[in-house]
């Protein structure tokens, strides 16, 4: 089908809601976070008059038990929240995950910890990779890079919940949604029932087994069962839709890697590898749970070292070296609190890890 | 022919409680000399003639375990 | 549907909000919907969302094994009140009811004890009336109904019954709080009427 698109300027949080609405999203439940209210405010505006429900909850809390209701009850169904929320919605991520059910969580990364700042940072990287909450249970968590992946990678998240009957996070932060980016909207998905055979809902007597959603396992083995589930709707995905992006230098002395709005950064190094005088790749996960680790390793065996740009002290790049396994140095660097690194500053920083390398600068 | 009132309990699930016994407005249920399987001495008809069938039994049965045939 | 400790309200709510013309409850106890949920309680009802709430006060957590719940009774031991609670300690127990009726999103509000069979009779009919009030559209309706533990008040049953009766209800008196549609689908500008006392 050969759509017409239309192209906008619109912000990242602006994309982010239209591509909730343009993945089939119509029941929304939220709680007011800076820097990402506009999604709710959009949300209020757009889902009423299309059919579609917005309710602001009472709190972060009220609101993921809001989205594990309506995801139960059969909905495409979506929150979206800022870290300090995110961490306050761990205990309905966590049942949703004992729960096996799909749903689409969207954070605008700040920094933190505690109130922290309303800046950019990528500091809820080990938020929102290593768990939901309590329990073996994990997020599939996507990375966007532009507002035009916020709103594509949203709109798509639905149809990876449903498939692997799990949450989708999509990971932003607060530039990439503030900031204003042309963006080419997916047209809107009509509502549809997902076709949840497992969701409770209105059936004929008889037509129907009567469905119970249900995380709490007091059998042992029925309990690890879940788990095992679990792991295994993981290692689907990581074979089916583990993905990411390179860019630069097909012969590489030093690998690039970063996420999000740092991976916007270093393509601007990339860019400019000359001045460096190293020839530079950027890899970029647009997944990062499943992460790509086959090529990460195979970059690993064919350059000289990798440096990793997070706005972290360290997350993203644990990931990275557990996928090197040794075979290369792996060097970080890092701002937080709101700052970033300028890309004469990595330029620099390749400089010193090529030289550290080896690498004939 | 008319059947008689009767209630019935189920002697498996009754936790021997003894609310029916004590609302019971003719006094035709006791506890019986045998415990069940969980180890409760259930309530047991004693004297079905003069059981009404009102259901007091019933409602205040906790377990649920009492159904009453009129 | 298996909610949260506390969040039964908020799952509630989702269910709700996508299928408004299922029936729709919750089964709550009084740490799960006084204290941990109260949150969530207090804003379904605020919202007048159109569902019905099963609340079951025995003023003891029992499912824990017998720690002060925020209904506890002043004086009343539990595991975690060893000598009795006292409100310098722990504050007073909190009426619900009371505190709901001065929202005006809820239809129906009523407290009623499982005791006595009129007593359960009543009770029976509240559970009613607040189910009819959701199939009517009239919003949020929830009934408290006294429950004994005679467990965790280490009582017999018919000890715990009397001791609804004679003790509890004083604290929590039976009433009909609110039997009407929800003040949002009144017309504007009207006063409320008083509850009318059962």
């Amino acid at each position: 089908m050969n759509e017409e698109r239309r192209r906008v300027f619109i912000s990242g949080n602006e994309a982010t809601a239209e591509g909730g609405i343009a993945g089939g999203c119509r029941h929304f439940f939220g709680y007011p976070i800076t820097p990402q209210n506009k999604i709710p405010e959009y949300m209020a505006e757009h889902l009423p008059p299309i059919g579609g429900v917005y309710l602001q909850a009472e709190s972060e809390v009220a609101a993921i038990n809001m989205v594990y209701g309506a995801s139960s009850a059969g909905a495409r169904v979506m929150t979206t929240s800022s870290s300090p929320g995110i961490a306050l919605m761990q205990e309905g991520l966590s049942y949703m995950l004992g729960s096996e059910l799909p749903a689409v969580i969207v954070n605008m990364v700040r920094g933190g910890p505690g109130l922290g700042n309303v800046a950019v940072a990528q500091s809820d990287y080990w938020l929102s990779t290593r768990g939901a909450g309590h329990g073996d249970g994990r997020c599939i968590t996507l990375t966007p890079y532009s507002v035009q992946e916020l709103h594509n990678f949203t709109a798509g998240a639905f149809e990876i919940a449903d498939r692997y009957q799990n949450i989708v996070m999509v990971l932003g932060d607060a530039i990439l949604a503030t900031m204003m980016e042309p963006c080419e909207l997916i047209p809107r998905r009509e509502m549809e029932p997902p076709g949840r055979p497992y969701a409770v809902g209105p059936h004929e007597a008889g037509e129907r087994e009567r469905n119970i959603v249900n995380s709490l396992w007091v059998d042992f083995d029925a309990m690890e069962a879940v788990n095992i589930r679990n792991e295994e709707r993981y290692a689907r995905a990581a074979a089916e839709i583990t993905d990411w992006e390179e860019f630069g230098s097909d012969d590489p002395q030093v690998l690039l890697c970063a996420y999000g709005i740092s991976a916007r950064l270093c393509e601007g190094a990339v860019m400019r590898a000359e001045e460096a005088g190293v020839r530079l790749r950027l890899l970029r996960p647009k997944t990062v749970f499943p992460f790509p680790t086959v090529p990460i390793r195979e970059w690993s065996e064919r350059v000289d070292a990798m440096l990793v740009v997070e706005l972290s002290m360290g997350q993203f790049v644990e990931d990275v070296r557990l996928a090197v396994e040794g075979r290369c140095p792996v060097d970080l660097l890092s701002r937080a609190g709101g700052n970033m690194p300028t890309v004469s500053e990595v330029l620099a920083k390749v400089r010193e890890v090529a030289a550290k390398a080896g690498v004939a600068v | 022919m008319i059947a008689m009132p009767k209630a019935k309990v189920d002697a498996e699930r009754c936790r021997q409680c003894m609310l029916c016994v004590e609302f019971c407005p003719r006094g035709v249920l006791v506890v019986s000399d045998q415990t069940n399987s969980r180890g409760f001495y259930p309530v047991v008809m004693r004297d079905e003639e003069k059981c009404t069938g009102c259901g007091i039994c019933a409602l205040v049965c906790p377990s649920v375990c009492i159904e009453v045939y009129r | 549907m298996q909610a949260a400790h506390g969040r039964g309200p908020a799952v509630a709510t989702g269910i709700k909000r996508v299928h408004p013309d299922s029936v729709v409850f919750t089964y709550q106890g009084d740490g799960d919907l006084a204290s941990i949920g109260m949150a969530e309680i207090v804003h379904a009802a605020s919202r007048g969302e159109n569902f019905t709430v099963i609340f079951i006060n025995n003023a003891v957590f029992g499912m824990t094994q017998g720690q002060m719940a925020p209904t506890t009774l002043i004086g009343q031991k539990t595991t975690t009140s060893p000598r009795g609670r006292t409100a310098a300690e722990a504050g007073w127990p909190i009426r619900i009811c009371e505190l709901l009726d001065t929202l005006e999103g809820p239809a129906y509000i009523a407290r009623e004890a499982l005791t006595t069979p009129p007593r359960i009779r009543s009770a029976k009919k509240s559970i009613r009336r607040a189910f009819e009030a959701q199939l009517a559209g009239e919003g949020f309706g929830i009934v408290e109904l006294l429950s004994t533990c005679p467990t965790w008040w280490g009582m017999d049953p018919l000890e715990a019954i009397r001791h609804i009766d004679d003790t509890m209800v004083e604290h929590y008196p039976l009433r009909v709080f609110r039997d009407r549609p929800a003040a949002h689908d009144r017309p504007a500008g009207q006063q409320e009427e008083a509850g009318s006392d059962a």
